[in-house]
């Protein structure tokens, strides 16, 4: 065979095939959206849309990378559009967020060493290295969980700082806050994660 | 012998200093921020002086850490390889619904 037809057939073998982005990449993109937006019908829409989209505009991909990692770029806007949508209509669930802010986690006023940790509630020693817990299933189990606990839109908030690694001023500009309001807003989704991922896991498993 | 007095010394000089020091309260939303963006002078001093005699916000630091590497590599895009754990899949019905719209859009 010559050079030219070669060619031909690799870019043939490169070429994306729309039938089969389902079966190969379904399940990937829709757990990759889970974990950001923890709601499966939501999930579920954003698999769709980005397959969608991806259709219109497959024939510009010319094979430079994989399939999948283009496939995910397109995911990961749809998902920053739905952090943006949801911001503007999420409500401010005022109980919640006062459980978050209220929670007796320090000694009381007026006492001895008041508004120090309380000895009940002082962080414990945790055992194991990152690499060594994500192994573990049940420990990515209680991970997911914790975070699903959180407000929906400070978990968002949560989400792009520390999964895509978002700076404040890109967050603060999806969800139309201001950088105070965010600090206030990781701070809480830090402080009841910990709490969570602690009580959940680390007491427990000791 | 002399480590148990040096010890001793040191208990007391922590006790003493963190009287004297703002508590874990107002120290805790101070961490979070450390993560966020540089801190002004005198909030950086408020917090290692705070650090040197509290043990419970030296931990608490250290996992703010270790929950932004967990979760850091938790989203990366490999721990979504169908080996990760746990096996979280499209339902039947979703992955249809899906199906039917591509070959919609296809045709």
């Amino acid at each position: 065979m010559d050079a030219v037809g070669t060619i031909k057939q690799m870019k043939k073998a490169i070429r994306p095939e729309p039938a089969n982005w389902l079966d190969e990449h379904g399940d990937y993109l829709y757990r990759f959206a889970m974990f950001r937006v923890r709601q499966e019908s939501v999930a579920e829409d954003l698999v769709q849309e980005t397959l969608l989209a991806a259709l219109q505009v497959y024939q510009k991909f010319e094979g430079r990378g994989s399939e999948r990692t283009w496939l995910c770029g397109i995911l990961k806007h749809k998902i920053i559009d739905h952090y943006r949508k949801t911001s503007r209509t999420a409500q401010i669930d005022p109980e919640t967020e006062a459980r978050l802010e209220n929670e007796d986690l320090f000694r009381p006023e007026g006492g001895k060493w008041a508004d120090h940790w309380r000895a009940d509630f002082g962080p414990v020693e945790w055992q194991g290295s990152p690499e060594n817990l994500l192994e573990q299933s049940e420990f990515r189990v209680v991970l997911e969980k914790c975070i699903a606990f959180l407000p929906e839109r400070i978990a968002n908030a949560f989400t792009l700082r520390e999964v895509e690694g978002f700076t404040s001023e890109e967050i603060c500009e999806v969800l139309s806050v201001s950088a105070n309001n965010l600090w206030v807003m990781l701070h809480r989704a830090r402080k009841q994660l910990r709490r969570c991922i602690e009580t959940d896991w680390f007491r427990l498993s000791k | 012998m002399i480590k148990k007095r040096y010890d001793k010394i040191k208990l007391s000089a922590q006790l003493w200093l963190a009287k004297r020091l703002p508590p874990c309260k107002e120290i805790v939303p101070l961490i979070s921020q450390s993560l966020e963006q540089p801190l002004s002078l005198r909030e950086k001093l408020k917090l290692r002086l705070h650090l040197l005699t509290c043990k419970f916000c030296i931990r608490y630091l250290e996992q703010l850490l270790f929950m932004r590497d967990v979760i850091h590599q938790c989203g990366n895009e490999d721990a979504h390889h169908e080996l990760a754990f746990p096996s979280i899949q499209m339902s039947p019905d979703a992955r249809e619904r899906i199906k039917r719209a591509l070959e919609k859009k296809q045709k």
